[in-house]
């Protein structure tokens, strides 16, 4: 499978956690939720009625997300309008125009995202796109106001693995419920977290999965006995291993791997 | 974090074996509502009764509080204005019940009804019954029902009617046959977002993203009944067992476990229910018990496994909403060890002569000290953001830079050197800023041994005679200009120490200007002070040792010293404070030292 390996960075970064409204925080990681949108940008789909969406799942996306850059997080206060009761007339308002809502914010975020979609042409546009630094629309990392940069960094032909019962080095973040029962080989100089993170969504933009997701702060691989996962080597002669996050795991593969 | 408080509530109701109806119940606080009014129901006759509150069983009088000018979820209410509270939430509730009729089946509805009928027709005596009663008690007050001799929870109506209203509530915005955003799973219901945690709200369209329409709000954070039921124990569990004070503020422990070992979640949730709420990094009311008390709770959890990891929130109450203030996350026990070891590393370079230890503590207060209000008149601090920063960056091992560090010192030094200036010959001041730089100092200190102080470009250039000082107390002292202002503040020091003996005052200290001295003002200040200690005839062989070695490094500095006005002072007052170093290195031990002891 034709997969595309590019960097995405910004100065700052903010994906926000769905439990915390007035408070908002941030995950760790770029979720493939986001990532949908960003494709969408390159590729300059319609978000009219989530049309992005649409062609994109049409399209068989598949994404897998890597942390290149140790995570840094950073709170600091935006100014927000103050929208209670649905109007904003400044004047009349007692509590006054704005509040000051502190939010928590990715400081020198940059991610790497493994893609791969069936659809060869909307594939080949995107390729060639990420390869020519072209976008049709600005990309951000979560918010419109946080721009992002991006680079290709690699096609590979990704194979897909069964586990050998040993653990390997793997690029992305990986599920835990593909981690076989302590499959993790802890290192030294690590900083593991699970995160759980919404994995997809439907062209509705309900979210269809919520999963755990194990990573390095640190920005580092992390090594362990994953039940099912891809596998390639890039022009450097860099085996690159991964997952895709947001894939339909089948019943059958499931069952190889033990939940932790 | 949110799974980790689920998972918390999960263990909590497996230990204890609760039911649902008990995690719905709300405790009522025996200190803050002492006594119970219960209004006695039996067979067409009333009466009004008291009773004391006990925390432990206060479950059976069915208590969960509802929105604040709406009735609660059954008829027990805390007592406010009997005025008000008596028909607003007493009399209201049944209001809402039979209003809602077609909702509840009809033998629960007459049952409720023939209640309310004897409590209507008898309303006023009631309540000047209840009036009279709750004159002649001090105290916070509950109302509630007891009907033929039964409380609230013992009547199967009300508390079918009871946990209706609850579930009615919370799924005012809910989908049917959607994925739980917290165990993951497809669930027949899901509600948006759980009660347990107020920072989740919905109250303002620009928070339901797609479409801001509230009626899909449940999309952003569903949640299903058991998840919910498991939150409110976990978030109930924090509040009981895991909130601590932390210098005026608040912060929520949350364990979390990776890989989920049996052994290790047992041990470390044991640990945490076990801990004494108040004993932990540094209470306020424990300050000398801080960081390092045998019993805290943190020094405990430092010898777990890094399966572990703990989440610190710091919540701050905004009316009914929470506010995160910070969250520090992913503290492993290996990094509380980090910071335990640099705490006993600080304290050894600061030996007391008396006391009950032989060192004096190191806590995070020396770092609120200098982080708590930037004008003593303000009411509320208002540098909670910085210190919170700075709690961070101790607990996630992020860089500090020094000239950041080095404003907020000296800002708090220069107050109390404006009140001694003042005030000449009130010792007692002196003794104040010892204090206050001391503090500065064993904060450089603990961040550096933490590693997480930046000095910038540093330039060594050795001491010849004090090296030692400055490999011990001055981990900033990493150029030739910052060592040759120690020395020459070591220098001052002892000049103002001479004035002190021979006069009884210090007016030498008006030529340090408030400590906000240049560096020009610092090259003319080494002559002016040789000339005055040769006016007192006190410029020995030693000091011109100190003299010489300083011009040594003013000379090997050159001009034109990159570093703020602020650092610059702070070197100066690092070697005031420590001059009875450079005095025993000089002198041998013989010369006594006016350092006052912290009380």
């Amino acid at each position: 499978m034709r997969t595309l390996i590019f960097d995405i960075w910004g100065e700052w970064g903010h994906f926000r956690k769905y439990y915390s409204t007035s408070s908002p925080l941030t995950f760790s990681v770029l979720p493939p939720t986001a990532a949908y949108g960003i494709l969408g940008a390159v590729l300059g789909l319609s978000k009219e009625n989530n049309m992005y969406l649409t062609q994109l799942k049409e399209a068989h996306t598949r994404i897998g997300v890597g942390l290149i850059h140790p995570v840094k997080k950073i709170m600091f206060g935006l100014n927000l309008i103050n929208t209670k009761g649905n109007v904003w007339v400044p004047k009349q308002r007692r509590e006054g125009a704005r509040t000051q809502i502190r939010t928590e914010f990715l400081k020198d975020a940059r991610f790497r995202l493994f893609v791969a979609m069936d659809d060869e042409a909307l594939y080949n546009k995107l390729v060639s796109h990420i390869k020519q630094h072209k976008t049709y629309y600005t990309v951000s990392l979560g918010l419109s106001e946080l721009l992002a940069n991006f680079q290709f960094v690699d096609e590979i032909d990704g194979h897909w693995k069964k586990s050998t019962g040993e653990p390997v080095e793997m690029h992305t973040v990986v599920p835990l419920s593909l981690i076989r029962h302590k499959g993790v080989r802890l290192q030294p100089g690590k900083r593991y977290k699970k995160e759980r993170l919404p994995l997809d969504m439907n062209d509705v933009r309900i979210v269809s999965a919520y999963e755990e997701c194990l990573f390095d702060m640190n920005g580092q691989t992390i090594e362990a006995d994953v039940a099912h996962y891809y596998e390639g080597t890039g022009n450097n002669g860099t085996i690159y291993r991964y997952v895709f996050l947001n894939e339909r795991i089948s019943e059958s593969v499931v069952q190889q791997g033990e939940v932790l | 974090m949110i799974t980790a408080v689920q998972e918390l509530g999960k263990w909590v109701l497996q230990q204890e074996s609760k039911e649902t109806l008990d995690v719905l119940i709300e405790p009522i606080s025996e200190t803050n509502y002492p006594h119970v009014f219960l209004v006695e129901i039996e067979n067409d006759q009333w009466k009004v009764e008291m009773e004391e509150c006990e925390e432990g069983e206060s479950h059976k009088y069915l208590y969960r509080r509802g929105a604040s000018n709406g009735p609660n979820f059954s008829p027990t209410t805390i007592v406010t204005d009997l005025a008000k509270t008596f028909d607003k939430k007493f009399m209201a509730w049944f209001d809402k019940v039979i209003k809602q009729k077609a909702n509840f089946s009809e033998p629960d509805i007459s049952y409720i009804q023939n209640i309310y009928n004897i409590i209507h027709k008898n309303r006023d005596d009631i309540y000047r019954t209840l009036e009279t009663k709750l004159s002649e008690t001090n105290g916070g007050c509950v109302l509630t029902l007891k009907i033929n001799g039964h409380y609230l929870k013992e009547d199967p109506v009300f508390v079918s009617l009871f946990t209706r209203l609850v579930q009615e509530k919370d799924s005012e915005v809910s989908a049917k046959d959607q994925v739980c955003s917290v165990c993951g799973h497809r669930q027949d219901v899901v509600m948006a977002g759980s009660p347990a945690f107020k920072f989740y709200t919905n109250d303002k369209p620009g928070f339901i993203s797609g479409e801001f329409d509230k009626e899909l709000a449940w999309r952003n954070h569903p949640v299903c009944m058991d998840c919910n039921l498991c939150l409110q124990e976990g978030k109930r569990f924090l509040e009981n067992r895991l909130k601590f004070r932390f210098y005026g503020l608040e912060y929520h422990l949350i364990p979390e476990f990776i890989f989920g070992e049996p052994d290790t979640r047992d041990e470390v949730t044991e640990i945490l229910r076990s801990g004494n709420k108040y004993k932990t990094l540094h209470s306020q009311q424990q300050i000398e018990n801080s960081l390092a008390d045998e019993e805290d709770i943190l020094d405990a959890l430092q010898e777990a496994d890094d399966d572990v990891l703990f989440h610190l929130l710091f919540l701050r109450k905004v009316q009914s909403a929470e506010r995160i203030l910070m969250v520090v996350e992913d503290v492993i026990p290996s990094r509380l060890r980090k910071i335990f070891e640099a705490k006993k590393q600080v304290e050894q370079r600061f030996p007391l002569q008396e006391g009950p230890s032989p060192y004096r503590r190191y806590h995070l207060g020396r770092i609120r000290t200098f982080f708590n209000k930037s004008d003593d008149n303000k009411r509320q601090s208002d540098l909670d953001k910085y210190f919170l920063e700075i709690t961070s960056a101790v607990f996630r091992g992020q860089p500090l830079d020094i000239r950041f560090l080095t404003r907020f010192f000296m800002q708090e030094i220069r107050k109390h050197v404006a009140g001694t200036s003042e005030r000449e010959g009130e010792g007692s001041d002196t003794d104040k800023i010892f204090h206050v730089v001391r503090d500065a100092l064993m904060n450089v200190i603990f961040f550096d041994e933490l590693k997480i102080l930046e000095t910038g470009e540093g330039n060594f250039v050795p001491s010849k005679h004090f090296e030692g000082i400055f490999e011990l107390y001055g981990p900033h002292l990493d150029r030739p200009e910052k060592k040759a202002l120690f020395l020459l503040g070591a220098l001052t020091q002892m000049l103002l120490k001479k004035q002190q003996y021979e006069r009884n005052s210090q007016p030498f200290l008006k030529q340090l200007k408030g400590l906000k001295m240049q560096e020009k003002d610092f090259h003319g200040l080494l002559p002016k002070v040789q000339d005055k200690l040769q006016q007192y005839n006190a410029f020995d062989a030693k000091k011109q040792l100190l003299a010489e070695e300083i011009s040594d490094f003013f000379l090997r500095a050159g001009t034109g010293w990159k570093l703020s006005v602020d650092e610059m002072n702070f070197c100066f007052v690092s070697g005031m404070n420590l001059v009875h170093h450079i005095e025993n290195i000089l002198y041998g031990k013989r010369e006594e030292t006016t350092e006052g002891e912290e009380k």
